[in-house]
């Protein structure tokens, strides 16, 4: 990362905050348009807030794969836990049951000092999918008051943005923020763990849950296999490979033995994008063009797959805590 | 050095293979998919017989086809069509062979596989020259693609290959380091070769390092062609 950038105050209630403009870094954003790592995005700017030095290096601790829908796939989703742990912070996904609780927690948040990465609907904010698409999106609500709130969309808009409060409550309230999906971080991180921890950390939870993704993995295939007219989406794995090879490229730089591995695991993540947005121009495929979509697919799978055992073997370097 | 083997999926539905095989074949979901592992194999036993080598069964290993001792191969299935390609390890590091019906990809994807010094040497955008350029340009990375696969374990994305049209095909040179023995610079020859409704290409990579020029002393596009009329049961498609 480069230089951070201080964002203007806000209205009421917020603080000063610091946030990480320049995430267009990272490796493939600049030409693989980072779909789906809106989340890994808000939350690393969490973690920048609460003192994680290097946070967008340092979030990518999981490689795994969920179906969340079965056109859907998205990686393990189990960097929240593990970074709130290896680094000492309260790292904590939530939900409200209706707008009135989503407000009220969004407010303690931003009482106690701390942003909140909030799941907004797309189709309500300035991006690609404007008045098009309903499609969930994470964005950091850093201050608000009875009228307004004041939101930085990192990926679209990376300026304190804002926003009536009732326009807030439509973009929060629709089905695809999956009840008011938010994230919160209070505190100051606690620990700085050293580049050997942070691979045995991700090195366990690959073990941990090897069986259960390849099952995922291998089932997302066998629906696509099956089913007639193919459209998919597998952003969220693709961004989460992205940020486990900016969390390598990162250890390489001090460990050189680990530059093949986040080289590997680099291109996996473009591979997973080149994927996914050859899916995205050419939806509802039928005949040929989805059978190589499939095609695509499965031999991606495979790639990741024989990742995950990659990754397992390699020996982590003997590096001392980062001072 | 390098053989060819090709053959139909819907001729081949009832071809027995190896027990082995078979059981491959009928784990999978769909018809479809079990035509091609069957079609696959056939293929493949063809060119090592064209090798001089006897055939044996090709199963995964780690979701890659494992063609034994000895041996480099690659597998590629499009339309009715599974094509093989068999080489001797001792001279070969990895080979990658594809096959590309013209309907993929769809013109929207040029960017996604092409950067700007592609671009100018292409076909104007448009045209159905620029259309088939950029299908023989997505078949050509692919096996890229998988060549890459074979030699390092990891594969090599479009963009980070840059592929200038020759008489034979493309010639890809790698525009960052790949790992000590493809550095960046370095490439291979992607030859192409058309038939009706499609395309196949082919990428060979040296057992030994650096990749600096083309490991195949002949041209393989006539094994292809060959390969190709046997299994459409006609003469050469030039």
């Amino acid at each position: 990362m480069t230089g951070d950038v201080v964002a203007r105050p806000g209205p009421v209630g917020l603080r000063a905050l610091r946030y990480a403009a320049d995430l267009t870094s990272l490796p493939v954003r600049a030409e693989d348009a980072p779909y789906g790592s809106c989340h890994l995005q808000a939350v690393t700017n969490l973690l920048a807030f609460s003192g994680v030095p290097h946070a967008p290096d340092r979030i990518g601790l999981s490689f795994g794969a969920r179906r969340t829908a079965d056109a859907v796939l998205t990686g393990g989703d189990r960097w929240i836990r593990l970074a709130g742990e290896a680094f000492g912070v309260n790292l904590h996904e939530g939900h409200a049951e209706d707008a009135a609780a989503a407000t009220a927690m969004e407010a303690e948040a931003l009482g106690a000092g701390a942003a909140v990465a909030a799941v907004v609907d797309s189709f309500h904010l300035p991006s690609p999918f404007t008045g098009r698409v309903h499609l969930a999106h994470c964005v950091l609500l850093v201050g608000s008051d009875d009228d307004a709130v004041t939101v930085i969309d990192p990926m679209n808009r990376p300026a304190p943005t804002r926003y009536p409060a009732a326009a807030w409550t439509d973009m929060r309230s629709a089905a695809c923020v999956d009840r008011f999906r938010m994230f919160t971080c209070p505190g100051r991180a606690r620990r700085r763990p050293s580049a050997g921890e942070l691979l045995r950390t991700i090195q366990t939870d690959i073990a941990l849950h090897r069986d259960s993704d390849a099952r995922e993995l291998a089932g997302f295939v066998a629906w696509a296999e099956r089913i007639a007219v193919l459209t998919f989406d597998v952003a969220g794995v693709a961004a989460e490979r992205t940020y486990l090879a900016a969390l390598l490229g990162d250890l390489a730089a001090q460990h050189t033995s680990l530059r093949a591995i986040a080289e590997s695991v680099a291109s996996l993540a473009r591979r997973w994008y080149l994927l996914h947005t050859l899916g995205l121009a050419q939806p509802d495929a039928t005949g040929p063009q989805r059978d190589r979509l499939v095609s695509l697919l499965r031999s991606t799978a495979d790639a990741d797959t024989r990742m995950a055992g990659v990754l397992c073997g390699i020996e982590p370097p003997p590096v001392p805590e980062e001072k | 050095m390098v053989e060819f083997g090709c053959a139909r999926l819907s001729a081949e539905s009832g071809t027995v293979l190896s027990s082995a095989e078979m059981a491959l074949a009928d784990r999978q979901p769909t018809t479809r998919r079990r035509a091609e592992i069957l079609a696959g194999r056939v293929a493949a036993r063809r060119a090592m017989r064209s090798l001089g080598v006897s055939p044996r069964p090709v199963l995964h290993r780690d979701g890659l086809p494992d063609f034994g001792t000895g041996l480099v191969g690659s597998l590629s299935h499009s339309g009715d069509i599974a094509l093989a390609a068999v080489a001797g390890s001792d001279r070969l590091g990895g080979i990658g062979v594809d096959v590309e019906t013209e309907g993929f990809p769809p013109p929207g994807a040029t960017r996604l596989l092409s950067r700007d010094d592609e671009l100018t040497a292409a076909p104007p955008a448009g045209t159905y020259a620029h259309r088939r350029w950029l299908v023989a340009l997505f078949s050509g990375k692919e096996s890229l693609y998988k060549a890459v696969s074979g030699r390092t374990g990891s594969g090599v994305h479009p963009l980070d290959v840059r592929c200038l049209p020759t008489p034979f095909g493309f010639a890809a040179r790698w525009r960052r380091e790949l790992s000590p023995e493809l550095p960046a610079g370095a490439g291979a020859r992607v030859y192409v070769q058309w038939f009706p409704g499609g395309v196949c290409t082919f990428v060979a990579l040296p057992r030994r390092a650096p990749a600096r020029c083309d490991p195949t002393d002949f041209d393989p596009r006539h094994a292809l062609r060959a390969a190709l009329a046997a299994a459409r049961g006609g003469s050469d498609d030039r």
